[in-house]
């Protein structure tokens, strides 16, 4: 009888240990569709909140559009308001899972995983792959992946006049230190 | 010769002056300074977080890109900022070594958006209205 108290108690404890949620505020995304020769077209969000499930492999992220910053004020406007349209879509989200994530398995050394999930841009949900990178030290976990977004999958316009200087495939770098909150 | 010569020059200008307008204007345009514009609301973080969490499309009509001041106690300060009952996250345009924890203060910002990952309200450009 004593043992199944045991047995129980050391299960419900590895079950609290393990449902800990690893989190972020502070998640930075930058993203570059700088064409050649022409003027860089870059900005940095350093407010991402994302929060990993360590006994599921759930991943959510969460970037507001409006957080985006660029070197040119005018440049942010454009996007903020020609292409995001971020006072209607004020939001990013991605949800999704780590495949064969295993928080016990987690070293120090960089880790590849599969990241698959749903990307929300603009209003518009696609389903994405890619790769993420997993290595923990001192009791967090940091998450790095980049993977290309084509602005026209997420009925994002460019017009015809700007189209030669904005990349068809725009470079999303993802760079997250998560902690238990 | 030499009225040449000063017209060449009056062109040089010219272009110099022009091209350092068209300068600050792509570098520099559109910019924002909340501290000289006029606040669009003023109220508590409770109420704000309420009205957000009962409503996010309509209150995201309401607020986004506004100039607000809203008042609450610090529950957290960070590098970058400052958390008003632990809804509010500001992110502060100087950073403030005097700021403490456990103050009433009032913080004008732009509204960023609604996280509803968090259950948190994001500002940006933030200065305090008063730190007593």
């Amino acid at each position: 009888m004593k043992k199944i108290t045991l047995l129980a108690a050391i299960l419900c404890l590895g079950n609290v240990v393990f449902a800990q949620k690893m989190m972020t505020r502070v998640g930075e995304i930058k993203f570059e569709a700088s064409m050649p020769a022409f003027e860089e077209i870059a900005a940095k969000n350093s407010t991402v909140s994302s929060i990993l499930d360590q006994s599921t492999g759930d991943f959510v992220a969460l970037a507001l559009v409006k957080a985006f910053k660029f070197k040119a004020p005018l440049m942010e406007e454009h996007f903020n308001e020609n292409y995001m349209e971020s006072s209607q879509f004020p939001k990013a989200t991605f949800k999704g899972k780590i495949v064969n994530f295993d928080s016990k398995k987690l070293s120090a050394s960089k880790t590849t995983y599969d990241l698959e999930g749903d990307l929300t841009i603009h209003g518009v949900t696609k389903s994405i792959k890619a790769k993420i990178i997993l290595a923990t030290t001192a009791g967090k976990i940091s998450a790095a992946t980049t993977f290309l977004v084509k602005p026209q999958d997420y009925k994002i316009d460019i017009p015809n006049l700007v189209k030669g200087k904005i990349a068809e495939n725009v470079k999303v770098a993802i760079d997250f230190l998560l902690q238990a909150n | 010769m030499s009225k040449k010569v000063k017209i060449i020059g009056i062109v040089i200008v010219l272009i110099g002056v022009v091209g350092l307008g068209v300068f600050q204007y792509v570098m520099h345009g559109g910019e924002r300074n909340l501290s000289t514009e006029t606040t669009d609301f003023t109220l508590t973080s409770k109420a704000i977080s309420d009205e957000f969490t009962a409503d996010i499309d309509g209150s995201n009509k309401k607020y986004l890109e506004k100039a607000v001041a809203i008042s609450g106690t610090i529950t957290a300060v960070t590098a970058t900022g400052i958390t008003l009952d632990t809804t509010i996250i500001c992110n502060l345009k100087t950073p403030d070594a005097t700021i403490q924890k456990g103050k009433v203060v009032t913080v004008k910002g732009r509204v960023v958006g609604y996280d509803d990952l968090m259950g948190e309200l994001r500002l940006d450009q933030c200065l305090l209205l008063n730190n007593n």
